[in-house]
């Protein structure tokens, strides 16, 4: 990376690919650098396969000002050699960026679409840096790129607030977004998913940790209850789960031999990557919490029980009392984490099953809530239910009083979807969107850079 | 001068076969697509300097039609011709 390449590489390069001396390829290329310049002092422009076309241009006189005395001078004509590469060259080199293509943009685009679009584009390193702001203020994952440090720190301390929801964490890196970014050949995207990948498999881990510390004292609670099957498949499903997180690690890994070389890898495999193991761990977490849901009831009904029949003995009666007390304690906190649990993972496949049907009537009269995450904005909601990502602005309005900043809502806050009649929302009626763009400049002044 | 030509003219000057000169010819081209292609430079000195370059995205508008297009981000290559080169021309 921007290395210059002497002369004496240059020939040990041509030498060990053509398996000649390295005196053969120098005195080459010093006779062809020597014909060309010849040729080109004779008039002759040069064209070589496969490299491209050096060509004379005539340069015509024009003044000019010396920058140290300013003094006006004259810059005689005179004529320049110019290259052009050959087309096969271009492409080679172009390689990296041969996924973008033009777009048009339509005409009355506002500066926010300009900067949606060029954020899903997603340029690299400094490129982006321009956007950054925007990027940061919708579509915060992108915005995590290896030029924007600040951005990054943000991002992560934002992950590790919401570590005290964990279903929350989980639920973020949602296939849906990795498929998205995917369609884009940029390596921060890689490295942005490799940290979210990275938060949720520790986030993973973790659980496994302390559902293992809960169903020990589920254990200890059937005391009597000789359940060693049961206790294995405990054990087994923990190991699961870890087997899970060793195979993100294993994706990792081979994530960053990717990311050695990220302009040459395949941008579909990437996305497609991300997916799979948002999915393992979705999957994993939920059929766990809910394996420990049940496995809690029964060691709570198995006490029960051992507590009725034990009657008349007074140990086995103080034991089972123990027994009993012990299960509620450790079936309630159990119960709680599942709860939450479950009810992130039914919310999300509500959000998936009603994807089809956005913008469908009979739906948008009913009011619903919907969680902000850290993948999941007002826009996205918007686009969801409205069919228009411009309509975020009204559920901000209904929700002005748990929000303060549009641009920064803490993830897991819920908010109220309106009814899409309460503010004659129609994704279809450019005067709708017109007074909500007008609405979205009165709560997010345009600033002026 | 054309790629024929040029190869005839070496091949003469270093009395080698034209499938000679065209075999290192083209192991300095894919040389300098490989280093090019790393984003590094290739300098020759007394001829000038291959350049991979970036070029930031930007929005043109087509005069005619007055449509506006955003165009991507790419990579170029350029060559800044030494100044013996240069001299030379003038």
């Amino acid at each position: 990376m921007n290395k210059k390449i002497t002369f004496p590489e240059l020939i040990e390069a041509v030498a060990t690919a053509t398996e000649t001396s390295k005196r053969t390829s120098e005195v080459f290329l010093k006779e062809l650098f020597a014909v060309v310049t010849n040729s080109l002092v004779n008039g002759e422009n040069v064209r070589i396969k496969n490299l491209g076309q050096f060509k004379l241009t005539e340069v015509g006189e024009r003044k000019s000002v010396n920058v140290n005395t300013g003094e006006e001078m004259q810059i005689p004509s005179h004529t320049k050699v110019t290259f052009t590469p050959d087309k096969s060259l271009a492409d080679a080199i172009n390689m990296p960026f041969a996924s973008f293509e033009t777009v048009e943009i339509s005409n009355n685009a506002t500066e926010e679409e300009l900067k949606l679009m060029s954020s899903t584009q997603q340029l690299p390193e400094k490129e982006s840096q321009g956007i950054l702001r925007e990027a940061a203020r919708e579509v915060p994952q992108v915005a995590a790129d290896s030029g924007g440090g600040v951005a990054e720190g943000d991002m992560s301390e934002e992950s590790y607030r919401g570590d005290g929801n964990v279903a929350e964490v989980v639920q973020e890196p949602q296939p849906s977004d990795a498929r998205e970014d995917g369609g884009s050949t940029e390596e921060n995207a890689v490295e942005e998913k490799y940290d979210t990948g990275k938060d949720d498999a520790e986030v993973v881990e973790e659980e496994a940790k302390t559902h293992e510390v809960e169903s020990d004292a589920g254990n200890a609670a059937q005391n009597g209850g000789d359940d060693e099957s049961e206790d294995d498949a405990v054990v087994q499903d923990g190991e699961t789960v870890e087997e899970n997180s060793g195979r993100l690690d294993d994706l990792r890994r081979r994530l960053e031999e990717r990311y050695a070389v990220p302009y040459r890898s395949s941008l579909f495999m990437r996305g497609f990557f991300w997916g799979i193991v948002t999915m393992l761990a979705i999957a994993a977490v939920a059929f766990y919490s809910y394996y420990l849901y049940n496995e809690e009831n029964k060691a709570y009904n198995q006490a029960v029980a051992f507590a009725n029949s034990g009657r008349g003995d007074e140990v086995a009666r103080q034991d089972s009392i123990e027994a009993v007390v012990a299960a509620i304690d450790s079936s309630a906190v159990v119960a709680i984490s599942s709860a939450d649990t479950a009810a992130v993972s039914q919310q999300e496949v509500g959000a998936i099953a009603e994807e089809p049907h956005e913008g469908g009537s009979d739906e948008a009269a009913a009011v619903r809530y919907d969680t902000v995450t850290r993948s999941r904005y007002l826009t996205t909601m918007s686009r969801e239910y409205y069919g228009d990502f411009r309509f975020w602005v009204y559920i901000y309005e209904e929700n002005k009083g748990k929000i303060k900043d549009p641009n920064a809502i803490a993830p897991g806050t819920q908010v109220v979807i309106p009814p899409a009649a309460k503010y004659g929302i129609d994704k279809d009626d450019q005067a709708s969107i017109n007074r909500a763009r007008a609405l979205a400049v009165e709560i997010l002044p345009p600033s002026d850079n | 001068m054309d790629n024929k030509s040029l190869v005839e003219t070496l091949a003469k000057r270093l009395n080698r076969s034209q499938s000679d000169v065209e075999k290192l010819l083209e192991a300095f081209i894919s040389a300098v697509k490989e280093r090019c292609g790393d984003l590094d430079s290739v300098a020759i000195p007394g001829f000038g300097t291959f350049e991979a370059k970036k070029r930031l995205e930007r929005i043109s508008v087509n005069p005619a039609t007055g449509k506006r297009m955003l165009i991507p981000p790419k990579i170029t290559l350029s060559f800044k011709p030494s100044a013996l080169l240069k001299n030379k021309l003038r």
